[in-house]
């Protein structure tokens, strides 16, 4: 039987970093996201 | 739905679809096929390991080039007036205040071209309730106003964000100036300590914006407008988010055979993303990655992820002090 830690239970980071892309960009100059850039050209 | 009859009309025509799909097709083979966009291309896949001061260099090149660039979007503007349902072929570029399109895409840099509302502006500045934030996108950016809007932009600043930072030792947000642009005006951006708001505009803004990958830092950061203080951080690094994802999808699924590779992402150069797939790791296989994590406790370059290591050990293993091992740290 193989030892597993419940994730819950292991302490986490005092700096908390969100995925890319999921903290709203606000008042900053600059509508470009990481996120959502797909490429030039819309495949049909 | 309520078509309007245009739009009926258009709907019970299959020629003209047809028509409106081969105009879409026909503006993408002139886009793609503009000495423009080929040759920044070329230039981008020509530089191996590229700076952000040469991206930005091949930006402005692009950007010098307005006469090619006004006769594309003049021919993309001609396409849309003779036909209604034609759909620029552009991945669209929308937020609270900015409506634009992505030019140009690449993996180094792309570009963009967008106007700010000064309607939308407006609206934003009148809606807020509270203090609002302050972002640091983490990525070089160069924005050349077309039409400055006679906007006032607020410059801002923050400690540089390095592989090491930490909510901690964030430190504090700067203001650093305000003055109003002028059209033509280019402002470059270090995300990793610059950034900029809109303060006030009296019409609508055009601009083109360069975004550059090379240099990026390891987070964005945002910043209370009041207090000044860090609240908070994401990831600029869209492979390793994916990453944490897959670990933690695996973790769920029970993939205990999935560990030897999760292991490699240990190796990872960013300290938030080892210490999640540390955890994904030891509710897999706590005993399989012990020596990583003593590893991590005794060597990982980030102080938060060694003491994390450190409090799991000795919660966890019954260890107090993490181990010393004569092996280079996977970080």
């Amino acid at each position: 039987m193989k030892k597993k830690i419940d994730v819950r239970a292991l302490p986490e980071l005092g700096t908390s970093v969100g995925m890319q892309g999921s903290m709203k960009q606000k008042e900053v100059g600059g509508p470009i996201c990481l996120g959502i850039i797909v490429g030039i050209v819309i495949a049909f | 739905m309520i078509a309007s009859e245009q739009l009926a009309s258009w709907l019970g025509d299959r020629d003209r679809q047809v028509r409106s799909h081969a105009g879409v097709q026909a503006f993408v083979e002139t886009w793609s096929g503009s000495p423009l966009m080929g040759e920044l291309h070329r230039d981008l896949e020509a530089m191996a390991d590229p700076t952000p001061q040469q991206l930005l260099a091949a930006a402005r090149t692009f950007l010098d080039r307005a006469g090619d660039l006004d006769a594309l979007m003049q021919a993309l503007i001609a396409r849309v007036r003779a036909d209604p349902f034609f759909i620029p072929p552009m991945h669209p570029l929308t937020s609270e205040i900015h409506n634009g399109l992505l030019l140009f895409h690449h993996k180094h840099l792309s570009i963009g071209m967008g106007v700010t509302g000064v309607d939308m502006l407006a609206a934003k500045k009148s809606k807020r309730r509270g203090p609002a934030s302050i972002g640091f996108t983490g990525v070089w950016n160069l924005f050349r106003y077309v039409k400055s809007g006679e906007a006032t932009v607020s410059f801002w600043e923050t400690d540089p964000i390095g592989p090491d930072f930490s909510a901690a030792s964030a430190g504090a947000l700067r203001f650093t100036g305000r003055r109003r642009i002028a059209d033509g005006e280019e402002i470059v951006i270090d995300g990793g300590y610059q950034s900029f708001i809109v303060d006030h505009a009296t019409s609508d803004m055009l601009y083109i914006q360069a975004m550059v990958r090379a240099g990026a830092a390891p987070l964005t950061a945002e910043y209370d407008s009041d207090t000044r203080a860090f609240i908070g951080a994401t990831s600029t690094d869209e492979a390793s988010s994916r990453v944490q994802m897959m670990a933690t999808l695996l973790r769920e699924m029970g993939r205990e055979d999935a560990v030897p590779v999760l292991r490699e992402s240990l190796k990872s150069p960013h300290f938030y993303t080892r210490w999640h797939i540390m955890r994904e790791l030891l509710a897999l296989d706590a005993d399989a990655v012990l020596p990583d994590l003593k590893l991590m406790a005794a060597q990982d370059p980030h102080a938060e992820v060694r003491a994390a290591a450190a409090q799991t050990l000795s919660l966890f293993f019954d260890q107090q002090e993490p181990a010393q091992e004569a092996v280079a740290c996977p970080a």
